[in-house]
């Protein structure tokens, strides 16, 4: 029998946990038990941001974070867990998963960690997106209203794509956020979509929410399992990793669209939430923004920009389509939600 | 009336005044180590102590730049919307450094705490003895290993040019690594002239400083 | 004989209570014994990584920034003579009364605790401020060493306080709530410290008979503007700090930031800046920060080495098999930070012991607000304990004249008090967590 102690970096209460959970499950039956998944609460042996340190040098068998927690040790992190802008060109997370399984994205993602020089062997296991853009005290209807406010903004390169179009933003943990705001020391933030955001209790201080963001449009959370501690399993076991690391895409999309469902529902119509759009002129700012940050990244670095490259060979031919498509669907279902709102 | 009489206070007489974890403070830079000591021993102890200084005369003026910033960020945020992003960042690295580079500075002023209430009762010939041994058995092996394991650590993070991940600004650093390792090393520069400074106490029956 | 890494981990917290007490820097002793153990369950070479993780991780806490600003503040405004002024004035005012000094020493305890994170400075000044006059009045020696003692260490529990910026990290608490629970247990101490001598004065006015004749200040006017002289600077100074947190302007290290860059400019408005002093102030800054931040680290790779031997889950789990109620693990929690703050220091107490038993806390659900103010009240009572409170040795270093004995005799009875103190909060929780609910709608 062999254990895999996963830290992870959040509260073991997190949606991602109860995943990572089922994951552990899907392995432990689909090995006979032989390898057992235990997730171990965040910072129990390392701090958060030593996660993959520690993975790497078997402090710990492995690990569970988003890809791009990483990008201090490897830019290109970003473009796995959360390729700004959708990669700046409109990949949404299903699109994603397209390129990741389809289109060469897992062969990048493996070089990825060479490329970073540690010994881990990497699972993508949950599609997070899409991130809403987030919560604010007033109404914002353009772009100079957003600039009135300090936006608590994710770390990176999506946190500073908003320094570069003029928003006030501000970085900080997620512990500090609530009771920042609700001190005032910040007056907006982002965390994540409905659900997660809810059990933070943003709604407690602030009632305007916009979903449609663009700085995590795409989210990826992924395990880690130090290279040694994989090589010693079995074919037949790494086989079983693979196909529940699979299997935990499609259940973790499933879970979220529910969940994060209920969760919205509740907000609006139990906790006084008001839905708003994003002010239009919002998506041609950041993009524009985006876009500059990930071609400077990519003449810095050449493995950023490969990876970039694919992404946007990907997205040449599968956006037009799976944009088009979408979008049927989008007005249908935005119509339907536009009549539900009027009972 | 009462003012004068407060006047008359002088207040330099009274070297603890500040806090309670200080007052234990014994060690200084020895100007005049005792004359029955090895000069070699004696230069030493005196080269060590006088670095380890002159460590601590630099690493205290980092507090000053983390006044600034903080003060800089909270007026720029609260009054003009105007965060800064490198605020935040320079305030846990100024003082992440200043604490481990002012770590063999400490060592030298033996402040690092106690729970001395046996050892204060110990003749200084015993305190010699135990300090000793166990600089040598238990001090320095175990921050000899630290020393391979943050250069290992530094290294490695130099090469992959490694940056925050958990802020927007996303400075480099492994200069904070660095600075790890090098308090590190200080700090067994600074055991060695403690290793003698005990050894002293440990045969002639008294603290040489 | 083949141990289980937990039962290595218990061995280690056994070796710890042993060794620290040899009387070697505990910060190396705890260095060493993680090595030791964590070598032992699971190799040196994993065991000195983590040490190194484990030192850049507290290097890089940020909320920790706070603990050489809030120090740095408290010697600027040593130097800068506030004290002395408040304490001047508050005598001027009340001069005529029994027990005036019992009341101006506490007062100025509150004020001064409001507005700094240090505690020896107190306990000095106080000495010498209040003794000389103490002693030409004819004051109990006992009752008045006990309340310099006991209003000294206020500025611990009343935030801004560095014992508070420490644990917060360690509980998982944010500072600003720990902060806000700390003001009414702390003002309410200072009531009850305040009930024990001037009420003994009443029963018994020889204890602190009025001031002398030629200590009383005729003149009113003289007196109201000494008054104002010796609040405002304090006023401004608790609103750079402490104000600037409370109210939402800055997180606490950015206000312990305020507060350094505030103090440097009263000292600046009183002359009393100079080079001199402020190299002085930031030098003891940095020793201050050392002994406390490099102990920091030094227990934060001990507990991981602990936890990665996975000992805490087992002792979670064993305690919570026993089934005992939530109040009775607080009830012997606090019995063991009351008999561990005779001979330790907070510091160690509060990086060393609290980590241990947080799981178990957390499990049973205790309210941890609640339970980190209990500690701060019980760790109060570790400046009161003789022998080891150097408080003691402080006040006799600055008034030779008053015997030891007598001081600690002294600072018993305020320790009784500290307990009835701490039997308050356990009692009425809401003493410490009504007002960050308040402040914060808490939740
Ligand atoms: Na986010
Ligand atoms: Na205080």
């Amino acid at each position: 029998e062999t254990t895999i102690r996963v830290q992870s970096v959040i509260p073991s209460s997190a949606d991602e946990i109860v995943m990572l959970k089922d994951f552990a499950e899907d392995v432990k039956a689909l090995t006979d038990g032989e390898v057992v998944i235990e997730v171990l609460p965040a910072g129990s042996v390392v701090g958060v941001q030593e996660t993959l340190d520690a993975v790497d040098a078997g402090l710990i068998e492995g690990g569970f974070a988003w890809t791009h927690y990483w990008s201090g040790k490897h830019p290109a992190a970003m473009l796995f867990g959360s390729p700004v802008a959708g990669a700046g060109v409109g990949i949404d997370n299903i699109a994603f998963m397209s390129w990741f399984l389809n289109a060469g994205g897992k062969e990048l993602y493996d070089q990825l960690w060479k490329e970073m020089g540690v010994n881990v062997k990497g699972f993508m296991l949950q599609p997070v997106g899409p991130e809403a853009l987030g919560w604010f005290k007033e109404p914002i209807e353009t772009m100079a209203d957003f600039r009135k406010y300090r936006f608590r903004t994710p770390p990176g390169i999506p946190g500073q794509t908003y320094k570069d179009i003029g928003v006030a933003s501000v970085a900080m943990g997620g512990g500090d956020i609530l009771p920042a705001l609700e001190k005032g020391t910040i007056d907006a933030a982002e965390w994540c979509c409905p659900k997660p955001d809810s059990v933070f209790g943003f709604q407690k201080v602030l009632k305007h929410y916009y979903l449609q963001g663009l700085h995590q449009v795409v989210v990826n959370a992924d395990l880690y399992i130090n290279g040694d501690v994989y090589n010693a399993l079995t074919p037949l076991q790494q086989k079983a990793i693979e196909v529940a690391a699979n299997a935990s895409l499609m259940k973790s999309m499933a879970y979220r669209i529910r969940e994060n469902g209920l969760a919205l529902d509740k907000l609006v119509n139990e906790d006084g939430v008001i839905l708003h759009d994003t002010p239009a002129d919002y998506f041609t700012e950041y993009m524009a923004a985006a876009n500059k940050a990930l071609e400077t990244n990519a003449a810095e670095n050449a493995f950023f920009k490969e990876v970039w490259d694919s992404q946007k060979e990907f997205a040449r031919t599968a956006i037009p389509f799976w944009a088009g498509a979408q979008t049927s669907n989008a007005n249908l279902g935005r119509a339907y939600a536009a009549e539900l709102a009027k009972k | 009336m009462i003012n004068e009489d407060q006047d008359k206070i002088d207040f330099s007489e009274y070297e603890n005044i500040g806090d309670e974890l200080l007052a234990d403070a014994g060690g200084a830079v020895g100007k005049t180590l005792p004359d029955d000591m090895h000069p070699l021993a004696r230069k030493a102890i005196y080269a060590i102590d006088n670095f380890s200084n002159w460590q601590g005369r630099i690493a205290c003026l980092l507090v000053v730049p983390i006044i600034f910033g903080m003060f800089y960020e909270v007026i720029a945020r609260s009054f003009f919307t105007a965060p800064t992003l490198w605020a935040y960042d320079l305030s846990r690295i100024l003082y992440g450094v200043s604490f481990m580079l002012g770590a063999a500075y400490a060592l030298m002023r033996g402040l690092h705490i106690r729970a001395d209430f046996l050892y204060r009762g110990f003749t200084e010939r015993t305190q010699g003895r135990v300090d000793l041994i166990l600089y040598i058995v238990l001090f320095m092996p175990s921050m000899l290993f630290f020393l391979k394991a943050g250069y290992d650590f530094s290294l490695k993070s130099f090469l992959q040019g490694e940056r925050a991940g958990d802020s927007t600004w996303a400075p480099i650093v492994w200069p904070v690594k660095i600075a790890l390792t090098t308090g590190v090393l200080f700090l067994c520069i600074q055991g060695v002239s403690e290793i003698l400074k005990s050894w002293y106490a440990a045969t002639r029956g008294k603290w040489p400083v | 004989m083949e141990f289980s890494n937990e039962i290595i981990g218990l061995f280690m917290i056994g070796a710890m209570l042993f060794a620290i007490f040899v009387g070697f820097p505990i910060s190396f002793t705890l260095i060493f014994l993680g090595v030791v153990f964590g070598a032992w369950g699971f190799g040196v070479k994993l065991t000195i990584f983590l040490m190194t993780l484990q030192f850049y991780n507290s290097m890089m806490e940020q909320t920790l920034a706070a603990v050489p600003l809030f120090v740095f503040m408290g010697f600027m405004m040593e130097q800068a003579g506030l004290m002395e002024r408040l304490f001047a004035a508050i005598q001027m005012m009340l001069a005529r009364m029994k027990g005036s000094l019992y009341i101006a020493v506490l007062f100025v305890s509150v004020v001064f605790g409001a507005a700094t994170g240090i505690v020896g400075a107190s306990v000095t000044i106080l000495g010498i401020m209040a003794a000389k006059t103490m002693n030409r009045s004819g004051y109990d020696v006992r009752l008045a060493a006990g309340t310099i003692t006991a209003g000294g260490t206020l500025g611990i529990l009343i935030p801004p306080s560095i014992m508070l910026v420490v644990m917060g990290p360690v509980l998982e608490i944010p500072v600003t709530d720990l902060f806000a629970a700390a003001i009414i247990p702390g003002v309410m101490m200072a009531a009850l410290y305040l009930i024990y001598s001037v009420g003994r004065c009443w029963i018994n006015p020889s204890l602190g008979p009025p001031l002398p004749e030629d200590l009383i200040e005729p003149d009113k006017s003289k007196i109201a503007l000494e008054l104002l002289w010796g609040f405002v600077p304090p006023t401004i100074l608790i609103a750079f700090a402490l104000g600037s947190i409370l109210f939402g302007l800055a997180t606490p290290t950015e206000g312990a930031g305020m507060g350094a860059f505030g103090s440097i400019l009263l000292a600046m408005g009183y002359r009393k800046f100079t080079i001199k002093g402020f190299y002085d102030a930031l030098i003891k800054t940095l020793e201050i920060s050392v002994l406390i931040l490099f102990l920091v680290a030094a227990s934060n790779f001990f507990g991981a080495v602990f936890s990665r031997l996975g000992t805490p889950t087992m002792i979670t789990e064993l305690l919570l098999n026993l089934d005992v109620s939530a109040s009775m693990v607080v009830i012997l929690i606090l019995a063991l930070v009351f008999v561990l703050g005779w001979p330790l220091e907070w510091v160690p107490i509060v990086l060393i012991i609290l980590p241990i038993l947080a799981p178990v806390l957390l499990e049973l659900e205790v309210d941890m607000l609640w339970f980190a103010i209990l500690v701060a009240v019980c760790l109060q009572t570790a400046w009161l304990s003789p022998p080891v409170a150097l408080s003691a040795y402080f006040l006799k270093g600055v008034v030779p004249e008053w015997d030891l004995k007598d001081i600690y005799l002294g600072m018993m009875q305020f320790m009784v008090i500290q307990l009835i103190g701490l039997a308050m909060v356990f009692a009425f929780p809401a003493i410490a967590t009504w007002l960050p609910v308040y402040f914060y709608g808490g939740g």
